[in-house]
């Protein structure tokens, strides 16, 4: 299996964790707060505001700018 | 602010000179928020419905991503949208307290939030281990690929950079909205 190959799978098996971990705080019984919940309550502070801005705005131009 | 002054740093190793002035800047900026606020410029006023927001991250996806990778107008839009959705945050009143109205609650992360932060650490830590193999850091490696250099490519079809601009797009509106309204949940949404 080459390194390539491996680090596809990593990448592709975080994804998949991310979505479980998503679904099962949406409809199982474990307490994990969604995505979102987690999001708005960081978002109560300036600091995070300006943070997860500048990273939303830095993804675009990264990668659809270069 | 420690994260961001790393990631400021990997850019200077990356001599980006875009990305050092923007991140640069955001330090700056909530280093003045935080000791000075911003002059409140706009008052608290109806959310845009979701659906004309989505009509608008389509619209904006298809317009905008049929046009040349990287040219102006994609520089342009970008450019302004990102402009906005921080002016827009920055000259709204200080953190809102959600629906009832009272003070915002202590500071306390809630059960479960070590998921998801283990998992973005650990995807941070492949990104990092997969950039530091890189030959240098201006050029991707086939056998350690940053996400970058495995998405790179996929932009170059415009259907699939259409639906990447919409869902950027519409993830900034949903960022502004949550921003000017922490802690409340549109009505409908689960948990």
């Amino acid at each position: 299996m080459s390194s390539h190959l491996i680090t596809v799978l990593a990448y592709a098996l975080i994804a998949a964790l991310l979505v479980a971990v998503e679904l099962v705080a949406r409809f199982g019984t474990a307490r994990v707060p969604t995505l979102g919940s987690l999001l708005r309550g960081a978002l109560r502070h300036r600091a995070a505001q300006f943070g997860l801005l500048l990273a939303w705005w830095w993804i675009g131009w990264h990668f659809f700018v270069g | 602010m420690p994260i961001l002054l790393a990631a400021l740093a990997v850019h200077v190793v990356r001599r980006n000179v875009f990305d050092v002035v923007v991140f640069g800047l955001t330090v700056v900026v909530i280093g003045i928020d935080r000791y000075r606020r911003f002059p409140v410029s706009t008052p608290r006023r109806a959310p845009v419905p979701s659906w004309l927001v989505a009509a608008g991250a389509i619209l904006f996806g298809v317009v905008i991503g049929a046009t040349d990778v990287a040219g102006w107008p994609v520089r342009i839009s970008l450019a302004v949208a990102g402009i906005a959705a921080l002016w827009r945050v920055a000259g709204a009143p200080p953190a809102a307290t959600g629906r009832t109205g009272g003070p915002a609650p202590a500071g306390r992360a809630p059960r479960g939030w070590l998921t998801w932060a283990g998992l973005l650490v650990l995807a941070a830590l492949l990104e990092l281990s997969s950039f530091l193999q890189q030959p240098d850091p201006q050029t991707g490696s086939y056998d350690h690929p940053t996400l970058s250099t495995l998405i790179e490519p996929l932009l170059g079809s415009t259907v699939f950079r259409m639906i990447a601009l919409a869902i950027w797009l519409a993830a900034g509106c949903w960022l502004v909205r949550a921003c000017l309204r922490p802690g409340d949940r549109p009505p409908g949404e689960r948990r």
